[in-house]
């Protein structure tokens, strides 16, 4: 086991009173290694306190989280781990190769290490070309791509990503999935946090959910969005060129689809079940037509939230993510 | 305690520090302070020397507080705010690490400012004054070594209580222990004149447990040419290591304490 997380509470004290407000409370999972992990929940669900913890920055009221066995507040226990930030800020005065260098020595790599393990990191974020540019002239998204340069540079087992994509325009968020997803492939256990499903469904292995610092839902990808009372989560969108509305409704299943949109091109088609996207996709293009797209529509974590999980017991206890369990 | 670690720390907040214009504006305004006393020592009659020399020793500790103040105070708040916290802290170092580094840095920028005033001001007491070089004597460099004393005083208290407390908190009783440290035999006077119970008693010993900013102030020595013994300096050197090691430990621990992120 990599990590354990263990009976976590978390209590703040807030305003002139000290009025105690529990932001989790008794959360308990463990994660195994060469498993990418989607974290999801929404904005103040406890996602970010929770990583605090698992990093070693913040001690929580009660409970413990263990990496390999040992305590996360012990310096050991951190030198398999790698981390980032949300929304990181890094010195802007130093070049990308003099911060990796100081985060090096802090990660007791050697200075030799340090040399061969930049520029592989570098390159493999995909900014090697800037080394030697001084941060402050750095975009956004090559902050982000630093950010995960600096957690992989000790070549970590463990990597905890705090909203990896967030602030990333589409292709950036493109990049940093196939980043996570081989870093994934390459037996790191990635642990990483959003708030947007369809980056959790495209990169991760298993999911956990928490909402008001509760894990409210946990498990294999694949089982997760298919345990959903609604079909909402579900929905297809299909779009052909070439087809009539008459065409249409001589489908065998024409009376599943739920919507028929006109649009420049020819008709978009919305469905609720894949077996039924299949079945439509054949008929069409038997029928002579083109097909345009064929896009999942997921809805906002907010909405699923509030579909599925709000009216669902709450979980307690500890909660085992992954297919291989000991 | 990895020093690789410590000393990379340093490193690295060093170069932030002397990026900062405030820094410059400081030195600036220090070796302006030094001119005027050049200007105002022409005003007088008698002990011109004397007036450009408690002039610049004064202007030099002025700047060396506010510098070790000031950004002594911000050192680990700016970290904390900045979040660049984390991303130290998540690796194999421990806060103490992290503490002195910050410090070290610190001293180091204290350091260069106090070489680059105690240069200007040498030059200026060498060139511009009656007695010239002559004034150069050791009670005076013993003054301008008690100067970069003072300030790493004066930094570790505002590092070590900007922990616990904020910013603006540190520097109000880091100012607040600079003037009663400055001034302790006076209190004790004073106190020692009031009669009372245990309440006096108690304020009387209280004073030996202020840091005693007063061993660094030369004042009466440099202007009568009092030499200045080697015990007088290693009182001093002794109290700096106490006071600075005993503040660090306590933002040591308040910072492994600390809610580093709300």
């Amino acid at each position: 086991m990599m990590i354990e997380v263990k009976g976590v509470s978390q209590v703040f004290r807030r305003g002139f009173f000290m009025k105690s407000q529990a932001v989790l409370k008794n959360v308990s999972f463990s994660l195994r290694d060469q498993r990418i992990t989607g974290f999801l929940g929404v904005n103040g669900a406890g996602k970010t306190t929770l990583i605090h913890s698992m990093v070693g920055l913040r001690k929580p009221t009660q409970g413990e989280v263990l990496i390999g066995g040992q305590s996360v507040q012990l310096k050991e226990a951190r030198k398999g781990l790698g981390y980032l930030p949300e929304r990181p800020y890094f010195p802007e005065h130093l070049t990308a190769e003099a911060f990796l260098k100081y985060l090096g020595t802090l990660s007791d790599l050697s200075r030799a290490e340090i040399a061969k393990n930049t520029d592989l990191v570098l390159d493999r974020v995909g900014i090697l070309h800037a080394k030697r540019r001084e941060l402050r002239e750095f975009s956004k998204g090559m902050l982000q791509r630093l950010g995960l340069a600096q957690a992989i540079l000790h070549d970590p087992r463990v990597l905890i990503l705090d909203e990896p994509m967030s602030g990333l325009d589409p292709i950036g968020r493109k990049e940093v999935r196939e980043l996570i997803l081989e870093l994934g492939r390459s037996g790191h256990l990635v642990f990483f946090s959003s708030h947007v499903i369809s980056d959790v469904e495209a990169i991760c292995d298993d999911v956990i959910c928490i909402h008001e610092g509760q894990i409210v839902r946990s498990g294999v990808l694949s089982e997760f969005f298919s345990q959903d009372e609604s079909h909402e989560s579900r929905r297809t969108e299909i779009a052909f060129q070439g087809l009539t509305e008459a065409m249409i409704q001589s489908f065998s299943r024409a009376a599943e689809i739920k919507s028929v949109t006109p649009i420049a091109e020819g008709f978009r088609l919305e469905v609720n079940s894949q077996n039924l996207v299949e079945t439509l996709v054949v008929e069409a293009l038997q029928k002579g037509a083109r097909l345009l797209w064929v896009t999942p529509n997921r809805p906002s974590l907010e909405k699923w939230f509030s579909e599925n999980l709000k009216k669902a017991p709450e979980k307690s206890g500890n909660t085992q993510v992954g297919s291989i369990q000991s | 305690m990895n020093l690789t670690k410590i000393s990379a720390i340093a490193r690295v907040t060093f170069s932030d520090l002397i990026r900062d214009r405030v820094l410059y504006n400081i030195l600036f305004v220090s070796i302006a302070l030094f001119l005027i006393a050049l200007l105002t020592a022409q005003l007088s009659v008698l002990s011109r020397d004397r007036i450009v020399i408690d002039f610049g020793l004064a202007g030099q500790v002025l700047s060396l507080s506010f510098v070790a103040l000031f950004y002594g105070s911000n050192l680990i708040r700016k970290e904390m705010e900045r979040r660049t916290l984390g991303i130290a802290l998540s690796r194999p170092c421990s806060r103490f690490e992290f503490l002195l580094g910050k410090y070290l840095g610190l001293v180091a920028l204290i350091a260069l400012d106090w070489l680059l005033l105690t240069l200007s001001f040498l030059l200026i007491v060498g060139n511009f004054t009656e007695a010239s070089w002559a004034n150069l004597s050791l009670s005076l460099f013993a003054g301008i070594f008690f100067s970069l004393l003072e300030a790493l005083v004066v930094a570790a208290f505002a590092i070590g209580l900007s922990v616990p407390t904020s910013k603006t908190l540190a520097i109000f009783v880091t100012v607040s222990l600079m003037i009663i440290g400055s001034n302790v035999t006076q209190w004790r006077e004073v106190i020692s004149k009031i009669e009372g119970g245990t309440l006096i008693k108690v304020l009387r010993w209280a004073t030996y447990f202020f840091p005693q900013f007063e061993l660094y102030h030369l004042g009466t020595q440099l202007a009568y040419s009092v030499p200045v013994g080697f015990e007088q300096v290693l009182l001093a050197m002794i109290h700096t290591a106490f006071f600075v090691s005993l503040m660090l430990f306590i933002g040591g621990v308040s910072l492994r304490n600390k809610e580093l992120l709300s």
